[in-house]
């Protein structure tokens, strides 16, 4: 495990579950030679890997470029809360970035512009925007693409020479559907504070069901819904998620059923009132030609629900008026 | 070090004289400036972030003449009661006049907060560049934005954005996208009768300066940003950049002399942008808007305003060897974006997605 000598500016946690071959490709989109605009000092990876019949090779990980930690934990809880916290226990870094899904790949400017986004403001919730992998969300895919399609197409496009060549064959998730200018449901990477995760409690241990629920949307709001917090939007970046039989991202037949008691779940711990984050984001960083179609479909969405908001009489940003923090743009 | 570039900032102009212009091939004037449609395949880079948090930090240097009406509005825009997020301590705006029959009132300029600083001055050329320099020689932050059309009133996230910039990058220079007030570029409208009248009604139909993001509403890209965000600019009339930078590039060359500073503003924009070290910034959200006060690009009819602006051309390939073309560095997007501002933001990417060469 690392050293707390000389601490990095950011850790970044890395949720695995048997998922070894897309965990892999996430770590590798984590490596020093893929990132840009970081140093080897400036981060650290903890692998935090629940035990399965397919779990990731110690030895694979140690060929990485980078400062990777794995560790293999004995967890039959089936939730990834525990192995959360115990990473969040690990981190030395002042500014944790969040993978709780280790399916989810990452474009090569994430980590330089997070780094950006703290020096900014130790307050920065940064956000980077999810996709699938996929030309539909991919629960709604017919049984022909499967992972072995998906991997074939990641090695075609030889992803690791240009990250951004997966926005090519992407989709947004539905936790951001409507794109990146509408209050955000889930992101599946994300950095904030030490402090701010603190602040929280770190990881709620009591989202128990199958691969932790909502976790994931209730963590988001919970460190976004503070006045302290900046919401930052890496616009020309992306999380990609592949697939790997997914709790929600698979078509089975009792999906519905299931998210719907994820849901019940999450609003029992808001009171009923469980909302995206409707905080007002700032962008940040530079924006590649192969990101501009989604910025733009993100800006058509934003502009239909300004149209609709004003027609209702609502407020563009409900949680930035309750938190009574000044109206930004 | 800095005395002496303090001395280079404030010798005698030299006077130049254009070369003969060739005849125009195309239609365009000669030594137009060239289009620019893709940024170069270079990535931004990025260095530490500016350190000390405790000291001035932003310094608003704003070059005014005869347009009092146009100023006091766009030093309404730069007031604490406008700009959000900031308080006085955080910035200074240096207000130089060059004198005319019409100048503003020091004490109305003193009484708008007390990081206002107003100097009047004497000029003897016809240009805004040696105001300029002066007003950076006098800035005490370790950043300074210049505007150099005192004309050009802002959207309300201008301040805390160029300070959050400075500290993203020690060494940013910020670029706030250019607009006209009304929906035609004002040397276009003006010949079907747009004139001061017709801007006071847009500003009260939106009523400014209640909500200055409203601004979008009722404005146009201005030409030199036309391209929209994502196609190289050809400069910014709010334009950041660290102080040490500026004093050692010389601020604004002297050589400028022409009606306006001719083409004074796209050249040290492309100097400080292409300066090595130099990590660009752009603010999509955020805007400068030209109120409409007859400036000599932006006011003037037909062969008056053709005439000036192919002298400014012929000096710009006077003094750079060629006309001018804009830097090519990719820029990082910065800010939130405004309501208003979407429909500007997705016809840039419109533009940009129709011609980016593919990196």
């Amino acid at each position: 495990m690392p050293s707390r000598d000389t601490s990095p500016l950011m850790s970044i946690v890395v949720v695995v579950y048997d998922m070894k071959q897309q965990a892999m490709n996430t770590l590798r989109s984590l490596q020093t030679d893929y990132q840009q605009r970081v140093a080897a000092s400036d981060y650290e990876v903890i692998v935090v890997e629940n035990d399965s019949a397919s779990t990731l090779n110690p030895e694979e990980i140690s060929k990485l470029n980078g400062n990777f930690h794995h560790l293999l934990r004995q967890d039959t809880s089936k939730t990834p809360v525990h192995a959360c916290n115990e990473a969040l226990e690990l981190c030395r870094g002042q500014y944790i970035g969040m993978i709780i899904d280790g399916a989810c790949m990452l474009t090569p400017g994430v980590l330089g512009w997070a780094k950006s986004a703290y020096a900014m403001s130790e307050h920065s919730l940064c956000m980077v925007p999810g996709y699938h992998l996929g030309n539909k969300e991919q629960q709604n895919q017919p049984d022909s693409y499967s992972s072995d399609t998906e991997q074939k197409w990641l090695s075609s496009v030889r992803w690791q020479e240009d990250g951004y060549r997966l926005f090519k064959n992407a989709h947004f998730s539905p936790g951001n559907k409507h794109g990146y200018f509408h209050p955000f449901m889930e992101c599946s990477c994300f950095f904030a504070s030490r402090a701010h995760f603190d602040r929280i409690n770190g990881v709620d241990e009591r989202f128990t069901q199958l691969g932790g629920g909502s976790i994931n949307l209730h963590l988001l709001r919970s460190l976004g819904y503070n006045s302290d917090i900046i919401p930052v939007v890496l616009a020309g970046e992306g999380n990609f998620h592949q697939v790997h039989g997914g709790v929600t991202t698979t078509p089975t037949t009792d999906r519905e059923k299931r998210i719907k008691n994820f849901s019940d779940e999450l609003n029992s711990h808001w009171n009923g009132q469980f909302h995206a984050l409707r905080r007002d984001p700032i962008i940040l960083g530079n924006i590649r030609p192969q990101s501009l179609p989604w910025l733009k479909h993100s800006s058509h969405r934003a502009s239909d629900r300004s149209t609709l908001l004003k027609q209702k009489r609502k407020p563009l940003w409900a949680d930035d008026e309750t938190l009574r923090i000044e109206p930004k743009p | 070090m800095i005395n002496k570039i303090k001395q280079l900032l404030s010798s005698p102009v030299q006077n130049t004289t254009p070369t003969n212009t060739p005849p125009s091939q195309t239609g365009k004037l000669p030594f137009s400036p060239e289009a620019t449609k893709s940024f170069s395949s270079s990535l931004p880079t990025l260095d530490n972030p500016s350190e000390s948090r405790d000291k001035l930090k932003l310094s608003i240097v704003l070059i005014v003449f005869d347009m009092p009406a146009q100023a006091y509005k766009t030093l309404h825009s730069l007031s604490v009661q406008y700009q959000r997020g900031v308080s006085e301590s955080d910035y200074e705006v240096i207000v130089i006049e060059n004198r005319s029959s019409n100048n503003l009132q020091e004490s109305k300029v003193s009484s708008i907060g007390k990081n206002f600083k107003y100097f009047l001055r004497d000029e003897t050329e016809p240009t805004p560049v040696h105001a300029a320099n002066f007003g950076i020689q006098e800035a005490r932050g370790e950043f300074v934005t210049l505007m150099i059309d005192g004309a050009r009133m802002l959207t309300p996230g201008v301040v805390q954005y160029l300070l959050a910039a400075y500290r993203v990058s020690k060494h940013a220079i910020v670029a706030v996208p250019g607009y006209h007030l009304g929906h035609k570029l004002q040397q276009k409208a003006m010949l079907e009768g747009y004139n001061k009248e017709e801007e006071q009604t847009l500003l009260d139909s939106i009523k400014w300066p209640n909500d200055g993001y409203r601004l979008f509403e009722v404005s146009c890209l201005s030409g030199t940003s036309a391209g929209g965000f994502f196609r190289p600019f050809g400069e910014s009339n709010c334009l950041g950049a660290p102080r040490q930078l500026l004093l050692e590039l010389g601020g604004l060359d002297k050589r400028f002399n022409e009606t306006g500073g001719g083409q004074a503003n796209l050249d040290l924009y492309k100097r400080l942008v292409e300066h090595s070290d130099s990590v660009l910034f752009c603010l999509p959200g955020e805007g400068s808007f030209h109120q409409f006060h007859g400036g000599v690009t932006t006011g003037q009819k037909g062969e008056i305003r053709e005439e000036a602006m192919r002298a400014h051309f012929a000096q710009y390939a006077t003094i750079r060897g060629g006309a001018y073309k804009p830097p090519q560095k990719r820029p990082i997007y910065l800010g939130p974006i405004p309501d208003g501002a979407m429909k500007f933001l997705s016809k840039s990417a419109q533009q940009a997605e129709t011609t980016h060469a593919q990196p």
